[in-house]
């Protein structure tokens, strides 16, 4: 075995597993409060929700349908929509919508060109009277305590922002059903786990809020940057704010419900991180971030690395292995013979017990995850089974962000 | 920070522990493969014994009272040595992914002396019984050294497969400085490898199926493939 592809293979192992095992042992001794902790406020702040829209026509309607509904005083919040400069009608059904409901303080910026959603976003902030700022995607739908179980969390002077659990909403196809254990397991527990290290690194778009005073010391979100939400969070960590987390609560967004959609999400999110890591990257064995910079962004992004190297390199062996055997099949006039089954256990070598390993370790999380949030595995076998074989295309997805980033080419919100 | 900083060292610790298990598991299923390595060879060393107790036998009362038993003996042996040739191989790429261990180049030593008997005793039993097989000697090196020395060893399997009754094939690796097979190096006049002996007619460099089974024809036309 080539010595390069036993490194990369062991710290992978190495890597993953640890931070398996960490997220484990957290939810072991945090068991009893991760799904409901004491967040009540007697004062209900005054907080400004902003919707920002591009295209969104299909899915604006029940957005706004379900911040009609929030359990929180009427009189507390308002909603902001930016439409940003949609070509679809998504302004016309705004204002249709808006026009009917004077019980909610609705606002309607109506931008006919589109500048991007950070702008819009920072638009919002600047019109905004709340203390508190949500952020909200245009296709999700909130539930109706997501005020009220977030905003006591900013009695603590420190914390900058709050996220939510964050649920597929009607998984239907393998593709969605997949990524609705990835978020059970990847945007709710383990952004859980992580805000417990104080070392959340994304601030999720489908809902997020964030303190105003925070947003304005930092200058808001950066117009230059296409994952909006994880540099955000960079910059909190810098500024010193915590990010909390609370998975009481949650908003339902749609996914992707074909490879090549899931495929251009990630390749924006994937390169983004990347693009972020560039942008930032003091906060790698960064003291002063505490677990962040010195756990969190050093194990995740060698992970990362590593892997890809990994992956690169899988896939270069397998191509020699397939052009060997051609030659072979060639040197003996493709003339296929009856396979031989030699079942042998003592031709298991250590790097099938590393592999076993690692998918009992991916099996055993997703298994808790789910558990942990209160879903049943029989509801969803099929993405769970899916999802513990998904890695190879994270994998591909990984050396094409790589490559876009590397390459320099240009990676557009959309 | 709102968990306790030793949960990161009883991580690592938990994570260390389960990397020394799979390490264990490895060192003990290495054991297990040298136990199966030393028990096969045991086998085809006693077999070797008692092919050569016959062969003395059949020196002392004559061709027609151990013939029988001698070719028996040769279907047995013939299939176990290939089998053991394999596993050998198998294992030591096993090993090898791990640790090199020189365990497997010991059994490798072993199994080229062998294989010499074998082929010694094969030669005579031909002589006097009626036996139709073909020889066929490889030489090779390991792959770092010898590209094509994989392609071959796939080529002669594949023949093997199709007509291992008929051929009797023996490989020889030429890295490991037997004198028995330096002998057969020097004799056949090897200098590059891979090579392949057909009865006694040398060929040397990668051949094809088609090459190797027109060779075979040209020694022994009443093979099946011919």
């Amino acid at each position: 075995m080539d010595p390069v592809y036993s490194f990369l293979t062991m710290s992978v192992w190495f890597l993953s597993t640890y931070f398996i095992v960490l997220v484990l042992l957290v939810v072991l001794q945090k068991r009893q409060e991760i799904l409901c902790e004491d967040t009540v406020c007697r004062m209900l702040p005054d907080v400004s929700i902003i919707v920002p829209a591009f295209n969104e026509s299909g899915g604006v309607l029940p957005a706004l349908e379900s911040l009609c509904m929030l359990e929180y005083p009427r009189d507390r919040y308002e909603v902001i929509v930016i439409n940003d400069g949609s070509s679809d009608g998504t302004s016309e059904i705004v204002k249709e919508f808006i026009s009917k409901r004077a019980d909610i303080d609705f606002r309607f910026i109506d931008r006919k060109k589109n500048m991007g959603k950070a702008h819009s976003l920072n638009e919002g902030i600047g019109l905004a009277r709340g203390e508190f700022i949500a952020t909200m995607d245009a296709d999700s739908q909130v539930r109706p305590d997501i005020l009220s179980k977030t905003v006591g969390f900013f009695k603590d002077e420190k914390t900058g922002a709050v996220t939510v659990r964050v649920h597929v909403r009607n998984p239907r196809n393998l593709l969605e059903r997949i990524v609705d254990v990835e978020y059970v397991v990847g945007l709710s527990l383990s952004l859980k786990i992580l805000s417990y290290l104080s070392s959340m690194h994304v601030t999720p778009g489908p809902f997020s809020i964030y303190r105003k005073s925070m947003l304005d010391e930092i200058g808001g979100f950066d117009t230059t940057n296409i994952v909006e939400d994880m540099e955000i969070a960079f910059r909190m960590h810098k500024a010193g704010y915590e990010i909390r987390n609370t998975l009481s609560t949650g908003v339902y967004t749609i996914v992707p419900s074909r490879m090549i959609d899931l495929y251009k999400q990630r390749k924006r999110w994937y390169s983004g991180s990347l693009l972020t890591l560039i942008q930032h990257p003091d906060v790698m064995f960064n003291r002063g971030l505490g677990a962040f910079g010195m756990f969190f962004m050093p194990i995740n992004y060698a992970t990362i690395t590593l892997g890809m190297f990994l992956g690169l390199y899988t896939l270069g062996m397998l191509m020699s292995k397939i052009i060997r055997q051609i030659n072979y099949m060639w040197l003996t006039n493709f003339e296929l013979l009856a396979p031989s089954f030699d079942f042998d256990l003592l031709k298991l070598s250590i790097f099938h017990f590393i592999m076993l390993s690692s998918i009992l370790s991916i099996v055993l999380m997703t298994k808790v995850s789910l558990s942990v949030m209160g879903r049943r595995l029989r509801d969803n076998i099929l993405g769970f089974i899916g999802f513990i074989f998904f890695f190879v295309f994270y994998q591909i997805f990984w050396i094409s962000s790589f490559c876009n980033v590397f390459l320099g080419r240009e990676i557009k919100w959309r | 920070m709102e968990v306790s900083r030793w949960i990161f060292i009883k991580a690592l610790l938990i994570t260390l522990f389960v990397l020394s298990i799979i390490y264990s598991i490895n060192i003990y299923i290495n054991s297990q493969r040298v136990e199966t390595l030393d028990s096969q060879m045991m086998d085809t060393v006693n077999m070797l014994e008692e092919m050569e107790t016959l062969t003395q036998l059949m020196r002392m009362f004559g061709p027609d009272a151990t013939c029988v038993a001698l070719k028996t003996q040769l279907d047995l042996i013939d299939k176990k040595i290939w089998d053991l040739g394999n596993k050998i191989e198998d294992y030591r790429r096993l090993s090898k992914e791990f640790f090199n261990d020189p365990a497997y180049l010991s059994h490798k030593r072993k199994f080229n002396r062998q294989q010499v008997m074998y082929l010694s005793l094969l030669k005579q039993i031909r002589q006097n019984c009626d036996l139709n097989q073909t020889i066929v000697l490889y030489f090779y090196q390991n792959s770092e050294d010898c590209r094509q020395c994989d392609d071959q060893s796939f080529v002669l399997t594949h023949i093997n497969e199709r007509i291992g009754k008929e051929i009797a094939v023996f490989s020889f690796d030429a890295d490991l400085e037997i004198p028995s097979v330096d002998v057969l190096i020097e004799y056949y006049g090897i200098k590059e490898y891979p090579c392949t002996v057909v009865e006694d007619r040398t060929y040397c460099g990668l051949r094809s199926r088609n090459e190797l089974e027109e060779y075979l024809c040209l020694e022994n036309p009443a093979l099946s493939i011919c």
